[in-house]
C-alpha cells in the first residue's frame, strides 16, 4: 500500500479540425478527492493559436464554460482553481462528452502528491513536448557558471569565451579558457540533447583529436563538459564514443550537471596555487 | 549445457530476486492487440506495461505467454552491447492503482506484477509507419538476427520518429518462441530456425552481405550460457511459468543459437 494519495487527471486537448483529429495538448487536470485538492495548468500558446485571435478567445470561453475560471487574459500560462469536490466522475464526464474543439483524455490514476503530479504533467505533456530533446546547456552557460566561480575571488577575467590557443602554425579555438596570461583549463561544452547529433559526435571527436597537440604545448588540462542523452539508442552509443575519445587522450569527462562544482574547484584551487607562490 | 543442468541452475538463480518496480502512474495506451497501459514507476522512469489480465494473454491462460516471452525476450535483447530492445522490468501494479483505472472496455487492469518496457522518447513504431529508410544496415542486421534466434512472430521495431534512423530497436516480443500460445512440442522437437525479417526490409539489397551479419553473429555465439539462462529466473510466479517450463524454454533458446547464422545467410545466398 503506498503511502501517496490517489490521484486522478486528464489532459486537455485542442483539436482544430476534430475530422483529421490532431490534437494538442494545451493543460492538464487533477483531482485528489481524499487531499480535496483540484486544480489546472494551462498553456494556450501550444494550441498554436495567435493570442489575438477570435479563436484564441474562443478557446479561452470555451475552458470557462467547463467551470474553469482563468484568472487574466492573454497569459501563457494559466493557473485555474478547479472545484476540489471533483473526482473521477467528472473526469469522465469531461471525456465522454467533449468531442469537438476541446477534448479530454480519459481520466488517468496516480499515486502522487497532487501539485506536484500537476506540475510534472504539466512539464512533460504540455510544456516540453515539443522541446523534450533540446537542451539548456552550452558554451554560454558554462562560462556564467565558471565567472560565478571566479567572481568570488575577483578573478572574473581568468575565464576566456572561445579562447584561441596557437600550437605552431595552427589555431585552436575551445569553448572556454581558464587562465591569466598561462592557460591552466581549456575546455569544451557538448550536449547529446542537441538535434544534430553527428555535429556533436565531430565536435567531440576533433577535441579528442587535437588535445595530445595542445596539452603538449600549453601544459594545460582538459575538461569535456558533456550533457549525456535522454533517449535510448543511437544518441547512447555517440555519447559512449566521445567519451571514450576524451578520456584516451587523458581529458577529464565531467557530467555538465557538475559544471558548478568543476567550477568551483577549478577556482579554489587555481586562486590557492597563485596566492600560495606570490607569498 | 544439458537440460537437467538448466534445470538445476534455474532452481539455484530463482533464490536471486530480479529487479522490480512499482506503478505510481497508470493510463490506458490501447493500440495492439493486447490493451498496454503507459505507467510511470516510482523508479521516475516511464513503461509501456501489459498486465496480467491483457487480452492476449486471457484467451490461452497460465501459464501466461505473453508476459512470460516479453521478460525473457526483452533481458535477452539487454545481453547485447549496445542492447537490441528497450530495457524492460517488472512492474508491480499496487491495487489501489488498478482499481482506480478502466480500460474503454470498462475493465481494471489486474494489480500485481506486470511486465514492462521502457517509453523510448523520439520513436515510432514500425507498424505505425516509422520510416526505416535510413536504418544502418548494420544496426538492422543486429535486429534481424535477434528476431531470428528468438522465432519472433508479428514482429515490429521503434525506429526514431525523425527519420534519421539512428534509433533502431526490437519490441513487442509477446509472440516470440513458439507464437500467441506455449506449444511444448516444439520445445522438445529437433529445432530448426529460419529467418525472420521485418516486412519493410524484403528484398532489400543492403541486407544481402555477410559482412554485415558477422560482427552480431560473433557476439550472438559468444553469450555466455549463464547469462542467457539468468533471463529465465526469477518470472513472477503469479504468472505460472515453472521452473521445470522454463528450463526447457532456456534449452530450446541455447539450441537456436547455432543455427541463426544458417537462416540468416539466406540472405545473401539469395535464397530468401
Amino acid at each position: 500500500m503506498s503511502n501517496q494519495p490517489l490521484c486522478f487527471f486528464s489532459i486537455v486537448r485542442y483539436v482544430a479540425d476534430p475530422i483529421r483529429d490532431e490534437p494538442k495538448n494545451i493543460g492538464a487536470l487533477v483531482v485528489c478527492p481524499e487531499r480535496r485538492f483540484g486544480g489546472a495548468r494551462f498553456l494556450l500558446s501550444r494550441s498554436g493559436i495567435a493570442p489575438s485571435s477570435s479563436r484564441y478567445d474562443m478557446l479561452q470561453d470555451l475552458i470557462r464554460s467547463y467551470q474553469i475560471d482563468l484568472p487574466g487574459y492573454n497569459q501563457l500560462s494559466l493557473f485555474a482553481p478547479v472545484p476540489f469536490k471533483w473526482t473521477r466522475v467528472e473526469l469522465e464526464e469531461l471525456h465522454r462528452e467533449c468531442t469537438n474543439l476541446i477534448q479530454f483524455t480519459e481520466p488517468a490514476a496516480a499515486l502522487a502528491e497532487p501539485s506536484r503530479l500537476l506540475d510534472e504533467l504539466y512539464h512533460e505533456r504540455i510544456q516540453t513536448r515539443e522541446s523534450s530533446t533540446r537542451t539548456n546547456f552550452s558554451r554560454r552557460v558554462a562560462a556564467r557558471v565558471f565567472r560565478r566561480a571566479f567572481h568570488r575571488y575577483d578573478r572574473i577575467d581568468w575565464v576566456q569565451e572561445d579562447t584561441r590557443v596557437q600550437v605552431k602554425s595552427d589555431t585552436y579555438h575551445f569553448d572556454l579558457g581558464i587562465g591569466n596570461g598561462q592557460l591552466y583549463y581549456v575546455i569544451e561544452t557538448l550536449s547529446f540533447r542537441n538535434v544534430d547529433l553527428q555535429r556533436v559526435e565531430q565536435a567531440g571527436g576533433w577535441y579528442a583529436y587535437v588535445w595530445p597537440k595542445v596539452a603538449q604545448e600549453t601544459g594545460a588540462e582538459g575538461l569535456l563538459l558533456v550533457e549525456p542523452p535522454k533517449d535510448i539508442g543511437g544518441a547512447q552509443d555517440r555519447f559512449r564514443r566521445v567519451t571514450d575519445w576524451a578520456s584516451e587522450v587523458g581529458i577529464t569527462v565531467h557530467d555538465a550537471n557538475e559544471t558548478n562544482q568543476v567550477a568551483e574547484k577549478i577556482a579554489d584551487e587555481l586562486l590557492q596555487k597563485i596566492s600560495y607562490l606570490h607569498q | 549445457m544439458e537440460l537437467p543442468q538448466i534445470m538445476t541452475l534455474l532452481t539455484q538463480l530463482e533464490a536471486d530476486n530480479p529487479p522490480r518496480t512499482q506503478a505510481a502512474l497508470l493510463q490506458y495506451r490501447g493500440g495492439g492487440g493486447c490493451g498496454a497501459w503507459d505507467c510511470k514507476a516510482v523508479n521516475g522512469l516511464w513503461y509501456v506495461i501489459k498486465c496480467q489480465n491483457n487480452r492476449q494473454d486471457r484467451t490461452y491462460g497460465l501459464p501466461w505467454k505473453v508476459l512470460t516471452t516479453e521478460l525473457i525476450c526483452g533481458r535477452l535483447g539487454q545481453l547485447f552491447v549496445p542492447p537490441v530492445c528497450p530495457p524492460v522490468c517488472i512492474v508491480d501494479i499496487p491495487d489501489e492503482l488498478a482499481s482506480a483505472v478502466i480500460d474503454p472496455n470498462g475493465e481494471h487492469p489486474s494489480a500485481g506484477p506486470s511486465f514492462g518496457s521502457q517509453r523510448v522518447d523520439g520513436a515510432i513504431e514500425t507498424k505505425a509507419g516509422g520510416n526505416i529508410n535510413l536504418v544502418p544496415p548494420k544496426q538492422a542486421a543486429r535486429v534481424v538476427v535477434f528476431q531470428t534466434w528468438l522465432q519472433g512472430q508479428d514482429i515490429a521495431a521503434l525506429v526514431s520518429h525523425d527519420g534519421s534512423g539512428t534509433m533502431f530497436l526490437s519490441i513487442d516480443h509477446g509472440y516470440y518462441l513458439t507464437g500467441p500460445q506455449w506449444i511444448e512440442s516444439l520445445l522438445t522437437a529437433e529445432p530448426s530456425v529460419s529467418l525472420v525479417l521485418l516486412p519493410q526490409f524484403q528484398g532489400q539489397v543492403k541486407l544481402e552481405d555477410s559482412q554485415l551479419f558477422q560482427g552480431i553473429l560473433d557476439e550472438l555465439t559468444s553469450l555466455s550460457e549463464i547469462d542467457i539462462i539468468k533471463a529465465f529466473a526469477g518470472i513472477p510466479q503469479e504468472w505460472g511459468a515453472s521452473v521445470d517450463f522454463r528450463a526447457k524454454l532456456a534449452n530450446f533458446v541455447l539450441k537456436r543459437r547455432n543455427l541463426v547464422e544458417q537462416a540468416v545467410s539466406t540472405l545473401w545466398r539469395g535464397v530468401a
